[in-house]
């Protein structure tokens, strides 16, 4: 049975098919939600909010690509928990003693400081990527995820978060920018197939 | 990165979608040819290349679990109100509507208020009338003892004319010009209470003998003379006894309540209820706090 198959079974309330496109789409949108917002729990509780709000919402799909579909619904459940984070802002990740001081090597740094030999390994590259994916501002990760790791294409993405080809083109413009000067604060971190060889351009 | 290796934002803009193959046709020829010319263009598309082949890279995060729903979940959703957009719409619907309310009573004062200034109300055209009648009636009037073609003491014989306590001359009264003269001679210009100044007999001829000669006077007697009169008792027909002829204390005493509640509506004058205004301020928090508590409840 084809994708669109399943989709008219599941806009005409059969449940099961609507389960068998959750099952096929579920990783591309924990995976985008999980780089959105870098963290695995608030990730799962806006992929199952997407789900719920994608079966709620059956009857408006309109057709075009049902991966492009789920994935602006997943973007929306993302942005969701975002302001539910700005609202309700964690504990700040302050080293402070037990007197207020600031202490300069707090424990919990000191456990997961990356060493010089594991710098090279795959792990790290992830975490560098996800930490200056983190580091950029909403919109601009926002739409480097659903690019570069989603693999839409622009057009998608505009329909995804809603706005013209000109501020997609220039926004993904702006997120490699940054991307690129946070990866090289990692400098000799990250393993050679990403480090900059600026003297061989020169 | 320092700012002289920073692309300018058009550049950059162009390298990610010539990267990304979203230039064709022109603008990509174009593009590649200052591609060809610029080593600073051709560093930054390595960059740009390798930084996304690294992002790509990352492995896929795999579901931690599946998200499938199960049938009660279904009927769950499907039975679950929507009741925060509900409230939300309501709240900001009553909203608009107060809103409304408040501008158009704001114009409705703002450009009918200098009108009524400028127009005369109703109530004080109709106030006009009555008060100048009721300066009229404060006039002393004048009674006329005995007929006004000189019933009484007649010609030059006047009782008294002028005497302290009596305000007008008794007998012999003679209408001039819309008043009447008493026999004294003395004009009733005089206010009640005066006493008018007592002319000898010889001037109260001499007087009368003028007035007999004047046309008015003369006119007067003749047009009286053509009917009789209905006799007068202290200015008051026969006919209008026991009746009430002026009552202008009382139209005075009426002109301020006419004039002080038509005055009070104006000012008041409301186009939507005090209840109703209040009414859609509590939906607008009612409403507004339900779809808050909801929202943050989610």
């Amino acid at each position: 049975m084809g994708e669109q198959d399943l989709i008219e079974l599941a806009v005409g309330g059969d449940l099961d098919a609507f389960n068998r496109l959750v099952l096929q789409y579920q990783d591309a949108a924990y995976n985008a939600a999980f780089r959105i917002l870098s963290d695995p729990a608030a990730a799962e509780d806006a992929t199952q909010e997407a789900v719920i709000s994608m079966y709620r919402k059956l009857n408006t799909y309109r057709g075009g690509s049902f991966k492009s579909w789920f994935l602006r619904i997943v973007t929306n459940a993302c942005y969701d928990e975002l302001r539910r984070r700005q609202r309700r802002p964690s504990v700040p990740l302050e080293p402070e003693n037990d007197e207020g001081e600031l202490v300069d090597s707090p424990s919990w740094m000191e456990d997961d400081a990356p060493g010089p030999e594991e710098a090279a390994s795959a792990k790290e590259l992830e975490d560098a990527i996800q930490h200056c994916l983190a580091d950029l501002e909403e919109k601009f990760r926002v739409v480097m995820v659903l690019v570069d790791i989603a693999g839409e294409d622009y057009e998608s993405v505009c329909a995804i978060i809603n706005r013209p080809m000109g501020t997609v083109k220039s926004r993904l413009a702006r997120a490699r920018q940054k991307m690129q000067d946070c990866l090289r604060g990692f400098g000799e971190l990250l393993p050679e197939k990403i480090r900059l060889k600026d003297e061989v351009m020169e | 990165m320092t700012r002289q290796d920073m692309l300018p934002k058009k550049d950059n803009e162009a390298l990610c979608a010539y990267m990304d193959g979203m230039l064709t046709g022109e603008k990509k020829l174009k593009f590649e040819k200052r591609l060809a010319k610029s080593l600073r263009l051709q560093k930054a598309l390595k960059e740009y290349t390798q930084l996304r082949t690294a992002v790509r890279g990352l492995p896929c995060q795999a579901a931690p679990r599946n998200f499938t729903l199960t049938r009660e979940e279904a009927r769950a959703i499907k039975r679950q109100p929507v009741l925060y957009p509900a409230f939300g719409f309501a709240s900001l619907a009553a909203l608009l509507i107060l809103a409304l309310v408040f501008t158009s009573e704001f114009i409705f004062k703002t450009y009918s208020a200098p009108m009524a200034r400028e127009l005369p109300s109703e109530a004080a055209l109709s106030a006009a009338p009555s008060q100048e009648s009721a300066l009229e009636a404060q006039q002393p009037q004048i009674f006329t003892w005995g007929g006004a073609y000189g019933m009484g003491g007649g010609g030059a014989g006047g009782i008294g004319g002028g005497a302290e306590g009596v305000p007008y001359g008794l007998g012999g009264g003679v209408p001039v010009g819309g008043t009447f003269v008493g026999s004294s001679g003395a004009v009733p210009e005089a206010k009640p209470g005066e006493p008018a100044e007592p002319l000898s007999s010889e001037e109260a001829g001499a007087q009368l003998q003028q007035m007999e000669e004047t046309p008015q006077a003369a006119g007067m007697g003749a047009s009286l003379s053509s009917e009789p009169p209905e006799p007068l008792i202290l200015g008051i027909r026969e006919s209008e006894a026991g009746q009430i002829i002026s009552s202008y204390p009382q139209t005075e005493a009426k002109v301020a309540p006419e004039t002080a509640p038509d005055a009070q509506t104006e000012t008041s004058r409301a186009l939507v209820s005090e209840y109703v205004k209040i009414g859609l301020l509590a939906a607008v928090l009612a409403f507004g706090i339900l779809a808050l508590a909801l929202y943050l409840k989610r």
